[in-house]
This record gives structure tokens, sequence and C-alpha cells, in this order.
């Protein structure tokens, strides 16, 4: 299935995100948009660890709120210091 | 109506995993803030609230509903609070409703045209009190129609004010009220005020005994107040003499015009000083000397403190002394006769009243003494010679 999508970008020259799984950060300000998460799988004031395609992705900050949360999308706001994406390979 | 959002407070150990599970689940979740350690606070639309609270059960994840908004609680409370919303919807209902009716209605301006007859007009016109305020006729056309049924009117004015309906009404005035002195009588006699010479005789009651061209002499009866015939003028009924017999008589006035003389004229400086007051004192600066030129005049005015209608005895004297001057002036001849003549004229018309009227005049004399002209003038002129004099009865 990954494959499939993956070839089909390649071929049509999509960007990756609209097609594939993959996540997709927007930063901007004090404002984090991640697109095509996978799961939660840790949120305290001042970490989010979500589950995406590509490994688990960290947000380090102070205050963490997550103005709206979405089945494929988190809208986080507060004093991000970092971002962490730890790759499966 | 079923919107509505709540805030739930979580407390339990499991909560990332209880986020991720509703997440999976598609619920959509905002604000989701730590509140501090242990507790977190999720909002939640009201539809998918049931989903959270069996997730929150499963991971035995304590919560409690702290905020409840939207239309759906506003119901539920309105429900708890029945007969408090019927009651303030009655409320409203009768206040529109008995808003919607006049309740008075006022005449005001009319003096003569009894309130009564108003009131049956504006009945007829289908105004009264417990009428219906939307039924009503235009206010332009209703003033139009109360005017032609009101002939005494000269304007209507019609308008509302809340439950009011207040008619304004301008009478004409008439114009016996307005006019001509009354004429009293009197039980009198008219007599002649000096010797003349009959010019007109004009007489509103009683009975003449002279004639035009007559010369009567002063105390002579003119018009006699008791109606009798000419040849008895003094018996018969009393109604009382009144009119006008204009005589012609002659004036002597002797009249004197200086040559040179003296005028106060401004300079056009002055001088301000502006004193408080209180009651009847004017309290002045005794160390300001309010008399700064040789020769002045006092202009004082006084403004009080007024608040509405109310005067105070309190307030500021203003004192303008305008500084004036002596300036001397010389006429000449002619003018000074001229100027004589003129005030002769005055003169001679304050003694002879409105009635009279000056025939002819002439300087008979005149001579210059002591820088003075000095005229002796002659005036021939008709005036009112009748004098009332009382009826005398009972001798």
């Amino acid at each position: 299935m990954k494959r499939m999508s993956q070839l089909a970008s390649d071929w049509f020259d999509f960007p990756a995100e609209v097609v594939g799984t993959l996540p997709r950060i927007e930063w901007i300000g004090q404002r984090l948009q991640i697109e095509n998460f996978q799961g939660v799988h840790q949120f305290n004031p001042d970490l989010l660890i979500l589950k995406t395609a590509n490994g688990l992705l960290t947000v380090k900050g102070d205050s963490l709120v997550m103005e709206a949360i979405y089945p494929d999308r988190v809208l986080l706001t507060g004093k991000i210091t970092a971002i962490h994406i730890n790759n499966k390979e | 109506m079923k919107g509505g959002v709540v805030t739930i407070e979580c407390n339990g150990e499991h909560i990332s995993l209880l986020l991720d599970q509703i997440v999976q689940a598609k619920v959509v979740l905002s604000h989701v803030k730590w509140v501090n350690n242990e507790k977190v606070r999720i909002t939640v639309s009201l539809n998918d609230m049931m989903q959270v609270w069996k997730y929150m059960k499963l991971h035995k994840v304590n919560g409690r509903i702290v905020k409840k908004v939207g239309p759906f609680f506003w119901l539920k409370r309105m429900k708890k609070r029945k007969f408090f919303v019927i009651g303030f919807a009655i409320f409203l209902f009768l206040l529109f409703f008995f808003s919607s009716f006049i309740w008075y209605v006022d005449i005001e301006g009319n003096e003569q045209i009894p309130d009564k007859h108003i009131l049956s007009i504006l009945q007829k016109e289908r105004i009264y009190p417990g009428q219906l305020k939307v039924g009503l006729p235009n206010s332009d056309e209703l003033q139009r129609k109360l005017l032609k049924r009101i002939p005494n009117a000269s304007w209507i004015g019609v308008r509302l004010e809340g439950t009011r309906i207040i008619v304004t009404i301008a009478e004409k005035k008439r114009v016996d009220s307005i006019g001509e002195k009354k004429l009293v009588r009197k039980p009198v006699n008219l007599i002649a005020k000096k010797n003349a010479f009959i010019m007109d005789v004009r007489v509103f009651h009683g009975n003449p005994v002279i004639k035009v061209h007559d010369a009567v002499k002063k105390g002579q009866l003119l018009v006699s107040g008791a109606y009798g015939d000419a040849t008895t003028p003094s018996k018969g009924p009393i109604v009382g003499a009144q009119g006008i017999v204009l005589g012609e008589v002659w004036y002597q006035s002797e009249v004197v015009v200086p040559l040179q003389y003296v005028q106060n004229e401004y300079t056009g400086e002055k001088k301000r000083y502006t004193w408080p007051f209180v009651g009847q004192f004017v309290l002045a600066n005794p160390f300001q000397t309010p008399k700064p030129y040789a020769r002045s005049v006092l202009m004082r005015r006084i403004s009080a403190i007024n608040i509405g209608k109310y005067q105070f005895p309190l307030g500021f004297v203003r004192d303008d002394y305008w500084s004036v001057k002596q300036v001397s002036y010389t006429r000449n001849h002619p003018d000074a006769i001229a100027l004589g003549k003129k005030r002769a004229r005055l003169e001679m018309n304050n003694t002879i009243g409105p009635e009279g009227r000056i025939l002819t005049e002439k300087v008979l004399h005149q001579r210059v003494d002591n820088g003075k002209v000095y005229l002796k003038i002659h005036f021939d002129v008709v005036e009112n010679i009748a004098q009332e004099k009382p009826i005398l009865q009972g001798d």
C-alpha cells in the first residue's frame, strides 16, 4: 500500500504529503500543525510524542496545549523549543 | 437543539493512551490542556461525549464535567425554571399587549373650546382610551380632518407619545376680544375747556346743543348727557354724553434758543470695574478708585447667577465708566430760529393731544439778547375742547 502510493507520487510528480502518509509539519511562531500522524504516544505539558509513519515525532516545549486534535491533524500551541524525529530505520 | 460543548477534567494514569484511543476513534478534541501534573482538561462536543466517557471508563480515568456551554444546556436549565420562564414570557406579552393601546388622550392649548367637545370629535375619528394604536390614521390626515371639524382652531397638532395621544390646539383669536376699548357711559355732560370756535362735532352719545361755526366760551355746555330736546337739554333721561368737539383755539408760545451750547460727547475710552455683590451690597475693592476720568458716565450692568428659573442674590456688578468730554458749539441765527420753531411745534403737539392739529403758525416777534434767540410764536390750532362734567342730580 505504502509502496503503491509512493510509486504514484513519483510517477505523477505529486507532492509527497498529498498522497502519502508521511507527516507534514507546519510551524508558525508559537503554533505548530502536524498532519498525517497516526497516534498519540505521550502527552505532557512539556512533551508531546506522536506516532507517525516515519517513527516517533517528539515535540519539546513548555505549557503545551493541543488547541484541536482531529484524527489526522493536531494543532499545538505553547512555547515550542525542539522538534525531533526518531526515524525507524 | 442538541448543540453544546462540554469541558471534562480527566484524572488518571494512562491519559496519553486515552487520548490516542479517542483520536483513533475519529473524535475531535479541542483545548487539550494540562491543568497540573495529573489532570488534563479536554473539550469535546456533546455528540461525542458518550464515546469519550466510554473510553475513560475503559482506562479507569476519572472524569469531571467542568463547563457546559451551548443551546442544549440552556434549554435544560430553562426546563428547570419552567415557571420563571413562563412568567417572563407572559410579562413580555402583557407589556407589548398593553402598550399597544391608547391609554390617555390629552388636550392642550384650548381656552375657548371645551375639552368635551374636542373629545367627542376625537371619538368620531376613533381616538379614545382603549383604542388600538395600530389602527390609528395617519397623523397628518388626522390633523386635517380635525381642523375641518373644529373651525375655531387655527392649527391642530396630534402626536403620539407612548400610550398617550396629545392633541395641541391653537385657537383662532376673535376680533372683538382683541379690539377697541369699550365705551363706558358715565352720567356726564360735555362742556368747553376754553374759549373756542367750533370746527367739528362728533357725538357718540348725548344731545349736542352747539353747532359747527359757533363760538363758545369756557365752561359752556357743548353736549348734554340728558336726552331731552334742544330747547330743554337738561330734561329727559340721562344717557351720558360722549364725543369729541373740535374747536379752533389760539395759542402763543415763547421759546428761547441759545446760540452757544455745550454738549457731552463720548471720547470712546472706558474703564470697567467688576464687583461681586450679595443681596443689595456691592463688595467693592476699597483700594481701587472708581473715578478714572474727570467726566464720565456710569453704565451699570448686573448679572446674577441663575440656575433654571431661580435667580440667586449673588453675582457680579459690571460698572463701565465711559469717558465724556464737553464740547461747545455755536449755531447761526436762522438755524436757531428753525430749531425754536421745531421745539415750539413739538410742545404744541403735546399739549393739543392726538385729536388736535396745527392750522397755521406765525412768528410774531424775535430778538437776540445775551447770545440767545427769543421767539414769540402764534399758533392757530384745532383741538378737542370737550371736557366731562358730572351731572348733579337732586337739585
